[in-house]
């Protein structure tokens, strides 16, 4: 694959899937600083690992492989080595509309506290969390993380009774 | 299925815009990390092969240089031990990158493999690493400790304590430095490799076991559960288990080579003491003398020629202590006995002794016997009718011989010439420490910078010939160059003075080059002192006298430039060959590493003396300054030139030039002599000059009174105890020789003991 065509292919999957490497990345940190810099360092995965994809699972499921890889890898203390890099990843905070609506409103506060619940998760139930949410199947997450469907049933059902139990706990917390 | 209200929420909230990515940017930054990679992965194997391969050759030529011991070369496998660990490491476990896209149970299985391989090699680093160079360096500390243990023992209770404290301190500081490499090494096991570790086997752990929230007791992989945290109790009994495992290794070690030495060079002898009568020897065999006919066959006559032949001045020392290596170089390498033909001394009867054995202790003793006593010069026999009694020889052994024990030098040599006759001579110590060849007088010796008087005179010959003028100036001998104005109106005779405001040395990078001496030092030497004289002079010319070897480099430059010659050869045309000076050449004397015919110079070194070959000198481009070197009979024939010179009876020049030379300028310094005045401890005035390039020393005096030069010689760099020693030889000489031959027993004693004391 030329530099050309990797990169039209990699703006064209970005564009898709950004979001992923988004929801991964403010899952598995906790400061907008280190979201940025985990974001960059899956794209930069990601853009190493475009050459090897051999087209056996979707462009999704591969960036959640990509994403979740570098979550799991991610060290705080890496940050100094990328200092030097310049920054090629811009994260906006959530603006909140003028007109926004009480339902919007209500979604964005479940979403928030979703991400507050998935960071309190073990990093193996938190991946499960977020293709769940994503809404990837069995045999998708299955692909993902590598591991039985039949796996992926028995461990998903544990972590989605953990994520309600923190989410109520939020709730009444709140 | 009903969609799920948070996936609702989540989905929903994902369609906004969040992140823009540059990617022009995200490309160059895949460069550069790449980059960076390469670049890590390449430093990391310069910097753990490379080190290890560059040592292999420095470790060889530094040990070839200085003359090392044996245990010096362990480091070279111990290096390549190193190198090749790390290599077969790599090749075994490659650090591969893990693959992204790998599901993530693959990629954490690959990472928990690569973090516990990386555990295991921090874990095992004293085995790879640190064993290895510590046992190496080890050996060779202990060597070195050893030799210079028995070269010169300790004389008293507090020395010894010392001594063993001073070898205790150096191994305490190595396990230091290797306690603290293993200790930095634990830690980053502990401290970031360990919680990777384990991070990484709680996330298989939670993918793969329906039931586990915990990882304890599951270590599929390498290693073992925590081993890396330890007790400060275990510490300490792993620390002393590595110091025992270190200190067995290298007695180890030690042992072998010592058997491996005594297989292939055994040390034995069927002689429990050999002496001489002329070139016969005479051995006790039991406790009886007999004068030696035969062994094995052999004739004495044969083994002696052979001796002769092959070790030169070395024959009798070889003959009594390495008696299987000569028989061996003849071609019978003896058995575990012998059969000697021997004559009981005073009788014709020849007798037959069969299976003589051939022991260790006795070749011990022979070697004991050889350390106490002292080899007398060989006083050329035209001289030695003029040689004093017993009485005047002895004394000078005997202070040789204590002087160079009490002032710890390797070797100590002296030799007094009255008359311009060799009167004493002798010397004391080891060539090479540790090597038990002793010194001899006759042995050649480095001068540093008595080289100067010598430079001095050369110079006066060719003025003296009309090649020079004592006039001539700095700037009408280099017309062209860029010279300071202060140096243009410098003369000769200011430099051979040190008045002419040269610096005392030159610079660092100047004495850091090495040219070889001939031509090469010859056009360094031209452009050391171009570069010199271009700048200002540290003084001004002409008002006061202080030391400087540039001075008289820049005089030496002067002689090339005005005679097209160099000055090695000027020295040897104009010096050397016209007073018959056979034993004097330029820098260190050389030496068959094996025979070693002459001494080496020494230096401290960690509270330790290591000889430094007879490579190793001042460069050869202030060679006027301080490179020649001489037997101490040309040194005292080339001293007594200066001393009958004033006189009008000197060989190489007229009394005035000499009385020029030995004029002192400014109130310090003549033309490479300094002058002593009468003084309570010496009530003689005389003229002295002394040198040392750090590994040794000299002192040559003459007295006008006494007719008497005296000089002395060390192979020790050691110059504040080789000074106390040479003077107190100076004084004790003028004392005994040169009052004649009248002095009694008592009177040398005293003087000895005087000279000693340092009174």
């Amino acid at each position: 694959m030329s530099d050309h065509e990797q990169k039209a292919l990699f703006t064209e999957w970005l564009n898709e899937h950004r979001s992923a490497v988004m929801k991964v990345a403010r899952a598995y940190t906790l400061s907008t600083e280190d979201c940025q810099d985990l974001a960059q360092e899956i794209l930069l995965h990601a853009w190493r690992s475009l050459p090897t994809f051999e087209g056996k699972s979707q462009a999704a499921t591969w960036f959640y492989r990509v994403a979740l890889h570098t979550a799991m890898n991610w060290r705080r203390k890496d940050q100094p080595r990328r200092i030097r890099q310049q920054p090629f990843v811009e994260v906006h905070a959530v603006t909140v509309g003028q007109f926004e609506s009480s339902e919007q409103a209500e979604q964005r506060e479940t979403v928030e506290q979703l991400y507050h619940a998935i960071q309190q998760l073990p990093k193996a139930d938190a991946a499960l969390v977020l293709l769940y949410l994503d809404d990837l199947s069995y045999r998708e997450m299955a692909d993902v993380l590598g591991i039985s469907e039949t796996n992926v049933g028995v461990k998903l059902n544990r972590a989605r009774k953990a994520l309600s139990a923190l989410m109520k706990e939020k709730s009444y917390g709140s | 299925m009903a969609p799920d209200p948070l996936q609702q929420a989540w989905q929903a909230e994902s369609s906004q815009p969040q992140m823009t990515v540059d990617t022009d940017r995200l490309l160059k930054s895949v460069h550069d990390s790449q980059a960076r990679l390469r670049a890590t992965i390449l430093g990391r194997d310069i910097r753990e092969v490379g080190t290890a391969l560059v040592m292999v050759p420095l470790w060889i030529i530094m040990g070839y240089l200085l003359s090392l011991p044996w245990t010096w070369y362990l480091g070279v496998p111990a290096s390549l031990w190193v190198a090749g660990f790390i290599l077969i490491d790599r090749k075994r476990h490659p650090q591969r990158a893990v693959t992204a896209d790998e599901p993530l149970v693959e990629s954490a299985q690959e990472s928990l493999r690569q973090v516990e391989h990386q555990i295991w090699l921090l874990r095992n680093v004293f085995w790879w690493y640190l064993l290895p160079s510590a046992v190496s360096i080890s050996a060779f500390f202990a060597q070195v400790f050893w030799s210079t243990w028995r070269a010169s023992p300790p004389t008293e209770g507090l020395e010894t304590v010392i001594a063993v404290g001073c070898f205790i301190f150096i191994f305490a500081v190595l396990f230091g430095v290797y306690g603290f490499i293993y200790f930095i090494n634990q830690q980053a096991v502990r401290l970031q490799l360990e919680p990777h570790r384990q991070e990484l086997l709680r996330l298989l752990a939670s993918l793969n076991e329906e039931s586990a929230d915990c990882v304890e007791g599951e270590y599929p992989f390498l290693t073992g559960p925590d081993l890396c945290v330890a007790s400060p109790r275990r510490m300490v009994v792993a620390g002393l288990v590595a110091v025992a495992v270190v200190l067995a290794t290298v007695s180890g070690i030690l042992y072998l080579g010592h058997r491996v030495d005594e297989h292939f060079n055994p040390k034995k002898s069927p002689f429990a003491a050999v002496r001489w009568q002329q070139s016969q020897p005479e051995v006790k065999v039991g406790e009886e003398w007999f004068t030696l006919v035969s062994l094995d066959g052999l004739s004495a006559s044969d083994i002696v020629e052979f001796s002769r032949r092959t070790y030169r001045d070395l024959w009798q020392k070889r003959f009594e202590e390495d008696l299987v290596d000569v028989l061996t170089g003849m071609g019978h390498r003896p058995g575990n006995t012998v059969r000697l033909v021997v004559t009981p001394i005073g009788s014709q009867e020849t007798r037959t002794l069969e299976g003589v054995r051939m022991t260790r202790a006795n070749r011990d003793a022979i070697w004991n016997a050889g350390r106490g006593r002292v080899r007398q010069a060989p006083v050329p026999s035209a001289t030695h009718s003029s040689v004093h009694t017993g009485d005047a020889d002895e004394p000078l052994t005997k202070l040789v011989v204590r002087l160079r024990s009490e002032k710890k030098l390797v070797g100590l040599a002296a030799m007094v010439m009255v008359d311009g006759r060799i009167v004493a001579a002798a010397a004391d110590g080891e060539r090479k420490i540790g090597s038990g060849v002793w010194v001899e007088a006759g042995d050649r010796w480095h001068l540093g910078g008595l080289t100067k008087p010598i430079t001095a005179t050369m110079i006066a010959r060719l003025i003296e010939s009309g090649r020079m003028k004592w006039s001539e100036t700095v700037g009408e001998r280099f017309p062209g160059a860029t010279i300071h104005d202060d140096w243009m109106p410098v003369t000769v005779h200011q430099l051979l003075t040190d008045s002419a405001g040269a610096p005392a040395s030159f610079s660092r990078e100047i004495m850091l080059k090495k040219p070889a001496l001939g031509p090469e030092s010859t056009a360094a030497r031209r452009e050391a002192v171009l570069q010199v004289i271009a700048e200002k002079p540290v003084f001004p010319p002409g008002q006061r006298s202080a030391y400087s070897n540039v001075g008289y480099t820049i005089a030496g430059a002067m002689a090339e430039a005005a005679t097209g010659e160099r000055w090695e050869d000027l020295v040897r045309h104009e010096v050397y060959e016209p007073l018959k000076l056979a034993d004097a050449g330029f820098g260190p004397p050389r030496s068959d590493d094996a025979l070693l015919e002459n001494p080496q110079g020494h230096l401290a070194r960690s509270g330790v003396k290591v000889a430094f070959g007879d490579m190793t000198d001042n460069t050869f481009i202030m060679g006027p300054a301080g490179i020649a070197h001489m037997s101490l009979r040309d040194l005292c024939t080339f001293t007594t030139e200066h001393l009958r010179g004033e006189s009008g009876m000197g060989q190489l020049l007229p009394a005035d030039v000499y009385k020029r030379l030995h004029t002192i300028e400014l109130n310090r310094y003549a033309c490479g002599w300094l002058k002593k005045e009468p003084s309570a401890e010496i009530p003689h005035a005389l003229y002295w000059h002394n040198g040392s390039n750090t590994m040794w020393y000299a002192l040559a005096v003459f007295i006008p009174e006494k007719n008497m030069v005296v000089a002395v010689t060390s192979n020790d760099g050691d110059t504040e105890n080789a000074e106390a020693a040479a003077w107190g030889i100076v004084k004790a000489s003028i004392g005994l020789f040169g009052a004649g031959v009248s002095s009694t027993r008592d009177r040398i004693e005293a003087l000895v003991d005087d000279a000693i004391s340092g009174r």
